[in-house]
């Protein structure tokens, strides 16, 4: 009798453990930690849209595991200026935002040179963010060479090219994030201090209104290569 | 209403089990305490391979290849990376903001990382590899890893030799940058009066200058004194 009750209790505890088991893969606590690390949204840019969270690692949530709706298999964010600052200016959270934030960079045109499945062309969003759907580019094979460029107001193109190539990451700003330092050169920005250590920023770079008041002028997603 | 007796010979059972139970963890912590503390100053005699052509060809090219920020110049690897273009040496500084990713040239110091991180993979077996003149370097895990693939089978038609590799195969038998390393690994080392063991740097200056053991031709270019380090290691400037 007692042992039928026994081999009760061991299934249950059997049953129960295997539940705990499936939930870590579901509640993955690493992800939902570097989820919730996002913190809230960046005032100014309308929350859940394509123009949302400029700057961050887009595929912390645009991956399998969610809470984004779409997964991209490539996503980033172009700024206009490089950012520079000290050793102990670095290590205030405060000081990093003022000196290092930028405007992004509207209808930046992103060129990506894959090792299997070609070349393509996107540009940016007034809020700086372009992104690529998975079904957007099927066969997309890493790693991937990059190159930014941006045609200026006087008709000269601004072109920056990512000196080494990406081996595997989809989100930009999981490298590319401030303040430049050992492990990551900064954010991916366009233009660089000069040798008199100003900023020349051309008359482009200004606060955009974004989302665009009026409908559909966004640039088309693609350009031309 | 009776209550249901239990055996006797049940909780005999059960308490058996406990005992036996409480015993194994006593033996295997008893193992655990007899393991030997830690001591500092305890190392490991090594036959490494030559430092000057890892820093003067393979460095570069390794860097290039393997340590983009995304992969082995991330920090968390096990053969991790230090370059110009991707993670940086960490200086003592506070934030890391003294040696940049992506501005400073590769500095003697990475390279020396560099080279002892390939060592520090498989001390022994890489010791073995090159006392055996580079017999057999696909013992080697630094090896076999990048000629394997992301889901570890070999491509179509291809030889199995490779090992599963997360990033994908990113090199092949007949890459130059794999024939050199291969060539590395046979180049005769200079063996001294330590036990084997190779003395650890001094801080040498990274002159750029070719190996010490290179000589150059009556046509100006350099020997390295091994025909398949000369064929292989001396593409590899233009060949990333």
């Amino acid at each position: 009798m007692v042992r039928k009750y026994l081999l009760h209790i061991a299934l249950c505890i059997g049953a129960a453990a295997s539940s705990f088991g499936t939930s870590s893969c579901i509640n993955d606590p690493v992800h939902t930690s570097a989820v919730n690390a996002l913190g809230d949204e960046t005032p100014g840019y309308p929350e859940e849209s394509q123009y949302h969270r400029p700057g961050q690692p887009c595929t912390t949530c645009h991956w399998s595991q969610g809470p984004g709706s779409n997964k991209f298999v490539l996503a980033g964010t172009v700024f206009w200026g490089q950012c520079n600052i000290s050793d102990q200016e670095a290590l205030n959270p405060a000081t990093v935002k003022a000196k290092c934030d930028r405007q992004p960079v509207d209808r930046a045109e992103v060129r990506v040179q894959a090792s299997k499945g070609g070349a393509k062309c996107f540009y940016t969003n007034c809020a700086g963010n372009f992104f690529v759907r998975e079904d957007e580019w099927n066969g997309l094979t890493y790693p991937l060479l990059v190159s930014v460029s941006k045609k200026l107001s006087t008709g000269q193109y601004k072109v920056a090219k990512m000196s080494g190539h990406i081996g595997r990451e989809p989100a930009c700003s999981n490298c590319h994030d401030n303040p430049a330092r050992s492990v990551s050169p900064g954010q991916v920005y366009l233009f660089e201090y000069n040798e008199q250590g100003v900023l020349a920023l051309p008359a482009e770079a200004k606060a955009l209104k974004c989302p665009p008041e009026a409908p559909n002028t966004d640039p088309p997603k693609e350009c031309d290569l | 209403m009776k209550r249901p007796r239990v055996p006797v010979r049940l909780i005999g059972t059960i308490i058996g089990a406990m005992a036996t139970f409480v015993a194994i963890m006593s033996a295997i912590g008893t193992q655990a305490s007899c393991a030997s503390s830690y001591d500092p100053n305890k190392t490991t005699a090594i036959v490494a391979p030559d430092y000057e052509i890892y820093k003067n060809y393979l460095d570069d090219f390794l860097d290039r290849r393997c340590g983009t920020l995304d992969c082995h110049g991330a920090p968390g690897r096990a053969y991790r990376m230090f370059g110009s273009k991707g993670l940086r040496l960490p200086t003592g500084t506070l934030f890391d903001v003294a040696l940049v990713s992506g501005v400073q040239p590769t500095t003697e110091a990475e390279k020396r990382a560099n080279y002892e991180g390939i060592i520090a993979l498989e001390p022994e077996e890489m010791s073995r590899v090159v006392a055996r003149n580079g017999e057999n370097p696909l013992t080697l895990l630094f090896l076999r890893k990048p000629l394997g693939t992301e889901t570890g089978q070999a491509p179509q038609g291809a030889r199995a030799i490779g090992e599963r590799h997360k990033g994908g195969q990113v090199l092949d038998e007949s890459d130059p940058g794999y024939r050199c390393i291969v060539a590395w690994l046979q180049y005769p080392v200079k063996l001294l009066p330590l036990d084997g063991a190779i003395p650890r740097d001094t801080g040498t200056p990274d002159t750029g200058a070719a190996p010490s053991d290179a000589a150059v031709t009556g046509d100006g270019s350099v020997t390295l004194g091994s025909p398949d380090l000369d064929k292989y290691c001396t593409q590899l400037p233009a060949y990333r």
